[in-house]
């Protein structure tokens, strides 16, 4: 097991802003506490910077633009290869921080940072995915065409479920296409993102290309009604992300706001149990559920009710729960006291609400982590589709099972869900798997699979309450995001 | 132990190759076989690039949506004896780890077989563990 003294961290006691390539400190004096969630330790501050800090920020990303946007493609994209590059090569450090500040099993670190760098990776396509198109003789003697231009400063506001990976849905498309970008971390995980940006500033992006400030809704506030910003990217609470969607229509800005989920997973009578409760456990459990892709209702269809049950409940028992830094770990804790308290209160409205609790995780003992915030493996049966647990955004390792009749009883819940991130079915029917993809309304749909992610080729996709805006985040999304299609028609006399 | 997880394996993987690896240093130090010490000699090689080959391969094929549980693998079936009692039985006891850790490999590239590259690196080691146990009997 490694000690979580073994991992390096940034030892500042306030981390600071990144501005125009220089570690900057904040001179707010508010700042907010950064926990180790496995043992509530505190370590780590986040400062929230003030409204001049952020300005200078803005302004500095400002200044970089017209230089940035004019240096070759191909120069710019090599940058994100020798960050890549530096990623790969500081990998398990960066991975232990995460999971340090996150809590999340370090196998799950790893593969958060995968995903990081093959972010990375695919936006280096961007002098490919960045070309325009164009049509002779429109009219005669008259060509038209398309040129994909970068806007300006873009700027994103993370989440707290993956500090690492997110903004590189973003930043490295931003970037690569030739605009400037703020990151502004979660206040609650700032850590891997000072690591990352340690990594940068060492590769030597030139100045004001990437930035980072840290805080709360006062900088992400000036990053908004700022005249000198054109985007934002969120992904956070859909309460959260509503008021920022509507906030940056009235500033004119751009926007893609990821926001919550109930992602229900449908098990038809011909599934194949051996090979989905694997799928299902790490679904419902993985990153303790912490994910917008996380499973939110198990909907057991017909006959399989029961064998599912069974098969379930057991594989949860054995389901590993402790520090995240312990190696093959499968669970750590949730990420944060408030989240833990949350999510025990969902499981208190379960209970009072007339659920039947198969397997109860509260109290879960980890030897060595008595402050921990760790809930372990829990399962409802006897939920029925008005109980809160069936309707609301859980995001903590928790199943509910419903027992529907048939497809369109599922997809009938489904619908009646306002959110849309992600559904998956489990069957052996090509037929079923047919009418499930073409019939909800989720933005990503696993036909046998647990943890819809789409990779960084493809969009994050999300539909309904779980998605505002048009273009996602990753891949060809993330370049028509962050560019504008210029019309150019032209005659020679 | 249940090897549960692919991190769990190839953690199981980097730890029994780094006993390994002390083994062979500590027998090419005892051999008195010229061609024993010479095979121990390319196997502490060997280890150290094993264990760079285990590192990249956990580094590149942990992706979040495969980290399902592995059912039914422990870690006891692979259990080694390392104790040296005298240097006649240098090489039938590195025949029997080569052997452990054909097996192991072999068995784990089965297990998972949902992540293709990393099935196919296992698959390479336990080949590798192969024409060492060639390599000792002939």
């Amino acid at each position: 097991m490694i000690s979580e003294l073994e991992v390096t961290i940034v030892t500042v006691e306030v981390v600071k802003n990144y501005i125009n390539g220089k570690w900057v400190e904040s001179k707010s004096k508010e700042t907010r506490d950064v926990f180790n969630p496995a043992t509530g330790e505190v370590i780590a501050k986040t400062p929230m910077s003030t409204r001049e800090e952020t300005l200078e920020a803005i302004k500095v990303a400002n200044a970089a633009f017209d230089r940035w946007r004019s240096t070759p493609a191909l120069t710019r994209v090599r940058h994100l290869n020798r960050i890549r590059d530096a990623f790969e090569e500081n990998f398990e450090d960066l991975v232990k921080t995460l999971t340090l500040e996150q809590g999340k099993a370090i196998d799950e670190s790893r593969g958060e940072y995968r995903r990081t760098i093959e972010n990375l990776e695919c936006a280096t396509s961007v002098p490919s995915l960045q070309m325009g198109y164009n049509a002779e003789d429109i009219a005669a003697g008259i060509d038209e065409m398309v040129i994909k231009q970068p806007l300006g400063v873009f700027f994103c506001v993370a989440p707290f479920n993956f500090p690492a990976m997110v903004p590189t849905w973003f930043w490295p498309f931003a970037i690569g296409v030739g605009n400037t970008y703020i990151v502004k971390p979660s206040e609650q995980v700032p850590l891997s993102q000072v690591k990352q940006f340690e990594i940068i500033h060492e590769i030597g992006l030139p100045r004001g290309v990437l930035n980072m400030v840290h805080g709360g809704p006062e900088a992400v506030n000036t990053l908004i009604e700022s005249p000198d910003t054109v985007g934002m990217s969120f992904v956070g609470s859909s309460r959260v992300g509503k008021l920022l969607y509507k906030k940056t229509g009235e500033f004119g800005k751009r926007s893609q706001v990821q926001g919550g989920a109930k992602n229900f997973l449908t098990i038809m009578p011909d599934a194949d149990l051996e090979k989905t409760v694997p799928a299902l456990v790490t679904s419902f459990y993985g990153c303790s559920g912490q994910r917008c892709l996380a499973g939110g209702v198990l909907l057991a269809v017909g006959d399989i009710y029961e064998p599912l049950k069974k098969m379930i409940v057991e594989a949860s028992k054995k389901y590993t729960v402790g520090s995240g830094l312990e190696e093959g770990m499968q669970m750590g804790p949730l990420a944060s006291k408030k989240g833990m308290e949350i999510v025990l209160g969902f499981i208190e409205k379960g209970v009072k609400e007339g659920a039947e609790l198969l397997l109860d995780g509260r109290g879960v003992e980890v030897p060595g982590h008595p402050n921990g915030y760790f809930i372990g493996p829990t399962i409802f049966d006897n939920v029925t589709r008005d109980m809160t647990i069936a309707r609301e955004e859980i995001f903590g390792p928790v199943i509910p099972i419903i027992q529907v009749k048939d497809l369109d009883e599922a997809i009938d819940i489904i619908h009646a869900n306002p959110y849309g991130n992600a559904s998956s079915v489990f069957t052996s029917s090509g037929k079923t798997a047919r009418d499930y993809q073409y019939r909800v309304k989720a933005g990503n749909i696993g036909i046998n699979i647990g943890v819809v992610a789409p990779i960084a080729t493809f969009p994050f996709s999300g539909m309904k309450d779980s998605f505002l805006g048009d273009l996602h985040g990753q891949g060809r999304d993330a370049v028509d995001f962050f560019t504008e299609n210029k019309v150019v028609i032209t005659r020679w006399f | 132990m249940e090897l549960g997880t692919f991190g769990a394996i190839i953690k199981f993987a980097l730890d029994i190759e780094t006993k390994i690896g002390n083994f062979y240093q500590t027998a090419s130090g005892i051999a008195k076989d010229a061609e024993l010490v010479s095979i121990f000699a390319d196997l502490i090689v060997r280890g150290q690039k094993r264990m760079k080959t285990l590192e990249r391969v956990r580094r590149e094929n942990v992706t979040e949506m495969i980290l399902e549980p592995i059912i039914g693998f422990e870690s006891d079936s692979y259990r080694i004896d390392f104790e040296i009692v005298n240097d006649d039985n240098l090489r039938s006891m590195a025949t029997n780890i080569e052997t452990t850790l054909q097996k192991f490999y072999t068995t784990a590239a089965i297990k998972i077989d949902f992540l293709i590259e990393a099935a196919y690196a296992f698959e390479l080691l336990a080949e590798k563990n192969e024409e060492t146990i060639k390599r000792f009997s002939s």
